[in-house]
């Protein structure tokens, strides 16, 4: 007898809250019509914060560059922050909370890719978009039709890298050398591996390493023997500082083009000359030749006192293609409209390049491709 | 057109020599305190990658001198070896804690040092000035570098040193008698806690060295001690545990072992072959290569 | 010389000295004997150094050595040599010898090296083998040579015709009273009581952790009660 009158209790409970809720998120929503209101979910605090916080000047550096410009069809931009300290329970509640509370259009982030495996699916199935701007693991774009990135993984960059390089050096034959126990270098050298067979260079020495290994001369001396025309390395900064030592001091001296590790400015720091002249593609590059990127640069630079990083311009080119999907679908409330725009954005120009989304929403662009002279990254031209 | 055949092989012989000398000075760290304590001193690694940042933190104070560097090293190394027998390896044996005791606490000793490292010189991997590290030679169309020639000086010196120390003056008998039975060795007058003492901080200037000489070659960072300490540890199995001779020779061997797998079959199998090679010698020698079985009157 | 006092003493829990005194005068050879397991080793290993004791005080020289190491009993000149005769049997024959010198400083070792190996010509063949190859009277042979070489003011030593050959037991027991001769007092623990009370100058008999008898070396081997349990009743 008990037991059902706490039930019937717990019943008329539900019953009040939901009927608060609706009443409140009507409010809410009928506000919402006035502004272009999109959710950014970030590592904000703990030891990703940096990236979180490179991400938001980023996009609040493009919010208020719309805004300034009358905003979107008369209408201002506004940005709801949530963070999600890198979570992946946080990253899903907080997206919900942008989803269901903040009746957001859209939702940029969130900022790892495990925290967009977990939140990607919530808000596909709520059908609201949901952009990462530095998530690069394989598969983000194939959570679901709502799901999308605009940050270029390695394999994305490696294609361009060996085209242009192809291109410029005229290389034949090439050894390729990497670090077989990590995920990140190798998938990247399998990428390398592929796109040298499809532009026709030969393979004439395939060496592996692993991460923490410091004497590469066995290796190298075989290298030697097989005399490619270039060199490629797929390592972090580390190995590939130590490779490219003693790879010149074994008298190894042809081109070399290398994965991302080479990104790192401690590669130049640990290998000193012998990295210079390494080529390298990146997805964003802040002494592009380019009067967008140059302006962006200037102003991100007079507001933060910095450079900004990759983390920043993806972030600003971010909230960039969702201004320019807003403007296509043309109603702040119509998530479905919102979505259908963002997908058929094509050679959308942004700061990190000229920018087109694939059939699943993951992106497709050119990495600026780089070369290491006297310590400075230049364009390799 | 690549290198001639021969070159190559030069140049894979000089590797090799390179490689091994580095992999049996950390050997010799080990083997001198399982020798004479019975325990594997897992802390070694981490003492190695200190001596290096001893020397480094030396040679940034200006001093850009190889031989002051490596006594630099040797120093720090040896302090901390001291102080790893006063704190981890004396405390255990007062209370007779058997051998696995010790094993983990200087497992524990180990992997304080790395996160003190962590603190004090940060993650990143630092290098040693070019100015300190010199240039190369040719020699028969291969290639030597200054720092190989340093460490293979250092390193036929530092064994020929111990060689003799442990074959021809007092305390380095009186080292060996103590390995082989400390109760005995009391009895002739020896202060076995003492001798036990120099030869831990022994083993760690070793390592010190060793690793200041790696530094030197390749890069000083908090965590170069491990594939080191790993190498070291299997080089010791293979010598024969606790035998001098026998660290020197299986670091060499081991160093071969991996340059030849490398040219010969693939760079992929590097480790496995080295390991499998070891396995192997194992199987026909169980104690090593100049292991004796356990006698009568050994190890108390 | 070197005396016991009301030493008790054991292993962990087992109680296995029960108050022993014994008193060696300088010069002399003195005589420990018993059954197996009376708890003669045991005293050994007190007087060297080897185990604590729980009670009593071992006085050497007339100074109480009782909270010493056993290497600087070794140092004072106090020298065991022990039961089974642990020789270091991985370092060659000269390398034991050398380190019975270890705590002298003198410039006579190198002629007292000569002197041991003119008293066993068998170790001068052997120096530069391991010493785990010699024979057992070899080996009991280099650990009497080793404790020659510290020029030892005491000698201990613990069954020293263990295992040996009657010949070179006969050997054995010619070369302790030798030694003897020459100056340095012995303290002689020896299951073949019949032997070392011969060369004895005075013996103690041991029954079950404690001095059951003493006297003399000739009054004991005339002694029914030891002639009946000790000397196989002759
Ligand atoms: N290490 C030991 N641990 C425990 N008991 C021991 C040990 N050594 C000797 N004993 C015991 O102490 C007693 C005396 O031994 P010991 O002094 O060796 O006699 P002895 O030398 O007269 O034959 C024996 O009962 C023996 O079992
Ligand atoms: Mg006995």
């Amino acid at each position: 007898m008990k037991s059902v009158r706490v039930v019937a209790f717990a019943v008329a409970l539900v019953a009040v809250s939901v009927a608060a809720a609706v009443a409140w998120l009507g409010t809410e929503a009928a506000y919402a019509q006035s502004a272009w209101r999109f959710g950014a979910v970030l590592v904000l605090s703990g030891d990703g914060a940096a990236y979180g916080n490179s991400q938001r000047e980023g996009l609040e550096l493009a919010r208020d560059t719309i805004n300034a410009a009358g905003g979107i069809l008369g209408m201002p931009v506004e940005i709801i922050f949530e963070d999600s300290r890198g979570e992946r329970t946080e990253a899903v509640n907080a997206v919900l909370k942008l989803i269901n509370r903040d009746r957001v259009l859209a939702i940029i982030g969130p900022t790892y890719s495990p925290e967009m495996f977990a939140a990607g699916p919530v808000a596909d199935r709520a059908r609201t978009t949901i952009m990462g701007i530095s998530t690069t693991a394989v598969g983000i774009g194939e959570i679901g039709d709502y799901v999308f990135r605009n940050s270029l993984p390695e394999e994305g960059v490696i294609p361009t890298t060996i085209r242009v390089s192809k291109e410029k050096l005229g290389y034949r034959t090439a050894a390729l050398l990497y670090s077989n126990n990590n995920d990140f270098t190798k998938s990247a050298a399998e990428t390398f591996e592929r796109e040298l067979r499809t532009n026709g260079v030969e393979l004439v020495a395939i060496e592996t390493f692993h991460d923490g290994d410091t004497d590469f001369r066995a290796q190298l001396t075989k290298v030697l023997q097989a005399n490619p025309d270039v060199l490629v390395v797929s390592a972090l900064y580390k190995e590939a500082a130590l490779l490219l030592q003693q790879a010149r001091q074994l008298g190894l001296d042809q081109p070399v083009v290398g994965g991302n590790g080479f990104n790192s400015p401690e590669l130049y720091r640990l290998a000193g000359e012998a990295a210079e002249g390494a080529i390298v593609g990146s997805p964003w590059f802040p002494g592009r030749d380019d009067p967008l990127v140059q302006d962006f640069v200037a102003r991100y630079q007079e507001r933060y006192g910095r450079v900004p990083d990759q983390f920043a311009a993806q972030a600003y080119d971010g909230l960039m293609l969702f201004a320019e999907a807003a403007r296509r679908s043309g109603n702040p409330t119509n998530r479905q409209a919102f979505r259908d725009a963002l997908a058929q954005i094509r050679n959308f120009e942004g700061v990190t390049g000229v920018f087109s989304f694939d059939e699943h929403g993951n992106p497709m662009m050119d990495a600026t491709i780089l070369q290491l002279r006297g310590g400075e990254y230049v364009e390799f031209k | 057109m690549g290198a001639r055949a021969t070159t190559v092989w030069f140049q894979q012989l000089i590797n090799g020599v390179s490689l091994g000398a580095t992999y049996s000075l950390v050997a010799l760290g080990y083997t001198l305190v399982f020798g004479t304590l019975g325990i594997i001193n897992m802390a070694h690694g981490d003492i190695f990658m200190f001596g290096a940042f001893f020397g480094l933190v030396l040679v940034e104070t200006g001093l850009l001198s190889a031989p002051a560097m490596l006594v630099a090293a040797a120093g720090g190394a040896a302090i901390m070896g001291l102080l790893l027998e006063y704190i981890a390896l004396r405390p255990l044996r007062r209370r007779q804690a058997g051998h696995l005791t010790p094993l983990i606490s200087t497992i524990g000793v180990g992997i304080f040092l790395r996160s003190l490292a962590l603190q004090l010189f940060g993650p990143d991997s630092k290098s040693f000035p070019m100015a300190l590290r010199g240039g190369s030679y040719r020699l028969g169309g291969a290639v030597v570098t200054q720092v190989d020639i340093v460490i293979l000086t250092a390193g036929l010196l530092l064994m020929l040193g111990l060689w003799l120390l442990l074959s021809r003056t007092k305390l380095g008998k009186a080292m060996r008698a103590t390995a082989e039975n400390q109760a005995t060795a009391a009895l002739l007058g020896v202060n076995t806690e003492a001798i036990i003492a120099v030869t831990v901080m022994l083993a760690a200037a070793l390592g010190g060295v060793a690793g200041a000489l790696v530094g030197l070659s390749f890069a000083v960072s908090p965590t170069m001690g491990l594939p080191y300490g790993l190498k070291g540890l299997s080089i010791i199995v293979l010598g024969g545990m606790g035998n001098v001779p026998g660290a020197m020779l299986g670091g060499l061997i081991l160093g071969f072992a991996e340059v030849i797998t490398v040219q010969l079959l693939s760079s992929s199998w590097r480790d496995m072959a080295a390991f499998t090679l070891l396995f192997l010698l194992l199987v026909v020698k169980p104690d090593g290569l100049f292991g004796r079985a356990q006698q009568a009157g050994g190890r108390a | 010389m070197l005396q016991v006092e009301d030493v008790r003493a054991g292993y962990g829990a087992v109680q296995v000295l029960k108050g022993i005194r014994l008193h060696v005068s300088q010069g002399q050879i003195v005589a420990l004997i018993g059954a197996n397991g009376a708890g003669k080793t045991t005293t050994l290993r007190v007087i060297a150094g080897q185990l604590r004791p729980s009670a009593g005080r071992v006085v050497f020289g007339g100074e109480d050595i009782s909270r010493r190491p056993a290497y600087a009993r070794a140092r004072a000149g106090l020298v065991h040599v022990p039961e089974g005769r642990a020789v270091l049997t991985r370092m060659t024959v000269q390398e034991n010898l050398e380190m019975g010198a270890y705590a002298r400083a003198d410039a006579e070792v190198a002629h007292d090296l000569e002197r041991v190996f003119t008293r066993f010509p068998r170790l001068r063949e052997r120096r530069r083998q391991p010493a785990g190859t010699l024979s057992g009277g070899e080996q009991q042979m280099l650990a009497i040579g080793r404790a020659l070489m510290a020029r030892p003011k005491v000698l201990l030593l613990d069954e020293p015709s263990m295992g040996l050959a009657p010949l070179v037991t006969a050997e054995i027991f010619r070369l302790i009273q030798e030694i003897n001769q020459e100056g340095t007092t012995i303290l002689l623990v020896e299951q073949n009581a019949r032997q070392a009370l011969r060369i004895a100058h005075y013996a103690y008999v041991m029954e079950t952790g404690q001095i059951a008898l003493e006297g003399s070396a000739k009054e004991l081997l005339n002694n029914r009660r030891v002639v009946d349990a000790y000397l196989g009743g002759a």
